[in-house]
């Protein structure tokens, strides 16, 4: 069940509807909320959803045991089952089928064809969000950061909650939790900042996406060898696009109807492509994840107290490990690897070599090679295959072809998609002041109108979100 | 990635635009008028966007519920469409359709024909929904029936002088096959038999399902070759275990190459060749990327297939530059190759085509020979 779609549109309706109408019974408004996101998970594969609770069990009680825990030993020892019991459901799940082929290939190398029986694991959606929050919950408690809650209900929400369940944003339990401890409050429901939100989704993702995807970056992403170096390069460009508008969307979506059933989610994205450096692009790109890998790898690894040597390591060990946790193929370690050397060889120059900003010029050129720097790494996380990306590498040299993938709509949507990110900052809040002095009654007009507009530009379908895949 | 070193540029010492205007007075509602704002955008959702509602509908899977749902929300659809609140979602649609489909020659807006296929298409399920034979003749011959004729066909059209050779496709193999046909029998002397049918590819196989149609053939006869020609209809959504697909997405063409797949394989199981008629460049700029998209698929499929042959048209109805042309200079003769839809081939084409088939059933023929 998309957000986008009518079947959500009718969900939700009822979960509001429900939901608001027992605001003053906490629990039963709980129960209604747990009830419908376990629905919501069960809808793509409801055998999964039994993985789901007992995930959430089961950190809901390694939570209870570290707080309790009399002693620093114990609590480590708890937490490190925690962990563990976290990361063999992810690895079963997401690496297992990629561990046996690569031993098997290995083996089939060697001459033992058909040595071991590679299994298909079907990916339970969703599942590298809510296995990473548990952890989170478990570390913050060890760490003495928060409290484990004692509500099971509480906690069985804040994975399930069904707005972030399947593609986040990563919420922390620190934020979320103290807000289904505390009852609703139905005098204080931001449903403007909502509304704008949801608009921007749907634009985002049923427009901009998808277009992009079908008349531009798929095409080519298939074929790459028979298209010349603009249409390559556009391509990429066209992706990061399609993939900033896809995800951001999402998280757009998940804060805004979070925010009509009174729950608040931090942002998940900061106009990433207008940053200078590609630390500054992981502070406004899916911003909850880069937070989680610093908070809970980096740090984890030894951050930067231990030397130049080990901070570089780190970085490189951190964005490998983040880009596995994508998936399970080379691609996205090679995609992760040079995002890590990339921030490695940044702070390397920053450390050693001190050169001066060169102002509003120098700061153009540099958010030029960041954003160039990116969309490369993109097409090792676009591509089919490890063998397509280094095909799309290869035939960015072909000159000779004549460029034959760019369509007046795609090249509009790429250029809005980018101009997105260079919005001035003051003209946004202007924009939504604005806006918002209008009455409501009348945003929800202007709301559903929005919406129509968009489903007669859009696809009879949407495709799925990307992040689902993750 | 950020680091513990610089406080100021922790990502929790900052918030967004959004987040701060979240944070005015202005922005905080109560239930009463939320929930009152939030109805009246599905009200207006509802009245003024009841044809996509239908078309959402019918595309869920098919079930009774499903079934019903779709009768009511056509009947919906309907009513809002005589008090004519169906007309700015449909005008703005016609605008955009017409921006994407900005013709190269001034070819003729092919929205009227968009809107008639629609009705056409809602109609027809209306009516089968109701247990009634639908007025059109594209379907007033049944699967099963047209199966029968094939068959009778096949066992009337019995030839020892040459290969045999099966034609199947979509409408563009009905517009050539009779003349691909014609000329590869005088000249091959072999017998060919036609299966093609409109309004088929392999996007919707519950439709029409040519995996299913090639291996009943190749189980009754026994064919040298089968050429085959399709894809015109393709380039549509479908659902595939309950999910509805859009066109072009990485989730749809997977499934419709392994359907790509499926049909060669059964193709190599039961005949020694296959070839495999790419699609002709297509008037419209739109439709001829879609079609090409099609061919590479087609072309790379037909790579991972030993006993198939692939047939590029580009270079065979198209003009210097592989583009789409009308007329082709042909022997001092300025021919029609295509037909005023931009889409089809002419006879003329049909015999370009079929010279262009020739040499690769030379190899069929000449095995044929040998073993006579």
């Amino acid at each position: 069940m998309l957000f986008p779609t009518v079947e959500f549109a009718v969900f939700f309706l009822c979960i509001f509807l429900c939901s608001w109408a027992l605001y003053g019974i906490p629990v039963l408004r709980k129960l209604v909320l747990l009830a419908a996101s376990y629905y919501f998970y069960a809808y793509w594969e409801w055998r999964y959803a039994a993985l789901l609770l007992e995930v959430s069990i089961a950190d809901f009680v390694l939570g209870i045991a570290i707080d309790r825990a009399a002693s620093k030993q114990v609590k480590r020892a708890w937490l490190a089952i925690g962990i563990i019991a976290n990361l063999a459901v992810l690895c079963y799940f997401k690496y297992w089928g990629f561990f046996l082929s690569q031993i098997s290939a290995s083996l089939s190398a060697l001459g033992y064809k058909d040595a071991i029986r590679v299994v298909d694991v079907i990916l339970p959606v969703g599942i590298s969000f809510f296995t990473f929050q548990g952890i989170s919950y478990l570390v913050d408690i060890y760490r003495g950061q928060m409290r484990a809650t004692k509500s099971l209900l509480d906690f069985l929400l804040y994975p399930a909650f069904f707005p972030h369940l399947v593609a986040g944003p990563i919420v922390r339990a620190a934020d979320i939790l103290p807000q289904f401890a505390k009852p609703a409050n139905p005098m204080d429901i931001k449903a403007s900042y909502a509304f704008l939100l949801l608009g921007m989704g749907v634009f985002k993702k049923v427009f901009i996406a998808h277009y992009l995807a079908v008349e531009l970056v798929n095409p080519v992403f298939e074929a790459p060898s028979s298209y010349g170096s603009l249409d390559l390069v556009l391509a990429a460009y066209g992706y990061a696009v399609q993939i900033y508008c896809d995800f951001s969307a999402y998280s757009d979506m998940a804060i805004g109807l979070s925010a009509l059933l009174g729950i608040r989610f931090k942002p998940n994205f900061d106009q990433p492509y207008r940053a200078a450096s590609l630390s500054e692009f992981w502070r406004r790109w899916h911003i909850s994840l880069s937070q989680w890998l610093r908070d809970y790898l980096y740090i984890s690894l030894g951050g930067n107290r231990r030397g130049r040597l080990l901070t570089y390591r780190n970085l490189l060990l951190t964005m490998v490990l983040g880009g596995l946790w994508h998936g399970a193929a080379w691609n996205f370690v090679i995609w992760g690897g040079l995002h890590g050397l990339g921030l490695a060889v940044e702070r390397l120059g920053k450390d050693s070599l001190k050169l001066p900003e060169f102002g509003l010029l120098g700061r153009m050129v540099r958010t030029f090679v960041v954003f160039n720097f990116v969309c490369l790494t993109w097409i090792f996380f676009n591509a089919e295959t490890l063998d397509l990306a280094l095909e799309y590498l290869t035939a960015l040299s072909n000159f000779s072809e004549a460029p034959r993938a760019l369509t007046p709509l795609s090249l509009s949507l790429l250029v809005l998609g980018i101009g997105f990110h260079f919005i001035p900052k003051s003209l946004l809040p202007w924009l939504v002041d604005r806006l918002l002095r209008i009455p409501l009654i009348f945003q929800s007009g202007a709301l559903a109108a929005w919406i129509l507009a968009i489903s007669a530009l859009g696809p009879g379908a949407l495709a799925p979100f990307i992040y689902f895949r993750f | 990635m950020a680091t513990e070193r610089d406080p100021s540029e922790h990502p929790k010492m900052r918030t967004s635009r959004a987040e701060d205007a979240a944070r005015s007075p202005r922005l905080r509602q109560n239930l009463g008028e939320v929930t009152a704002a939030l109805l009246l955008c599905y009200f207006l959702l509802l009245i003024f966007g009841a044809r996509q509602i239908f078309n959402w509908s019918s595309k869920l899977p098919h079930s009774e519920w499903t079934q019903a749902l779709t009768l009511i929300t056509e009947e919906h659809w309907q009513a809002m469409d005589k008090l004519g609140l169906d007309e700015p979602v449909l005008s703005l649609e016609r605008d955009f359709l017409s921006f994407q489909n900005t013709p190269k020659h001034g070819m003729p807006k092919k929205y009227q024909e968009f809107v008639a296929a629609r009705a056409k298409s809602a109609e027809t399920k209306r009516l089968r929904a109701l247990g009634k034979a639908p007025p059109d003749s594209l379907w007033a011959v049944t699967k099963d029936k047209q199966r029968e004729i094939w068959r009778r066909e096949a066992r009337q059209n019995k030839s020892h002088r040459g290969p045999r050779i099966l034609l199947v496709g979509d409408s563009m193999m009905l517009s050539i096959g009779p003349v691909i046909k014609k000329d590869i029998s005088e000249r091959l002397g072999g017998s060919v038999d036609l299966r093609a049918r409109v309004a088929t590819g392999l996007a919707r196989p519950d439709v029409f399902d040519w995996q299913r149609e090639i291996e009943d053939a190749l189980s009754t006869t026994s064919y040298d070759a089968v050429v085959m020609m399709m894809g015109t209809n393709d380039s549509q959504d479908f659902a595939e275990n309950g999910q509805v697909l859009t066109y072009g997405t990485r989730e749809w063409v997977k499934i419709y190459n392994a359907r790509l797949t499926g049909l060669m394989d059964s193709v190599c199981r039961g005949a020694p060749r296959g070839i495999w008629i790419g699609m002709p460049p297509m008037q419209e700029e739109a439709f001829d990327r879609k079609m090409s998209r099609i061919n590479t698929w087609a072309l790379r499929e037909s790579g991972n297939h030993g006993c198939m042959k692939y047939l590029g048209l580009d270079g065979v109805i198209g003009d210097a530059s592989g583009k789409f042309s009308s007329f082709l200079a042909v022997e001092d003769d300025y021919l029609r190759v295509r037909t005023a839809d931009g889409i089809h081939v002419s006879n003329h084409g049909g015999k370009l085509i079929a010279n262009a088939l020739l040499p690769l059933l030379a190899r069929v023929h000449h095995q044929f020979t040998k073993r006579k």
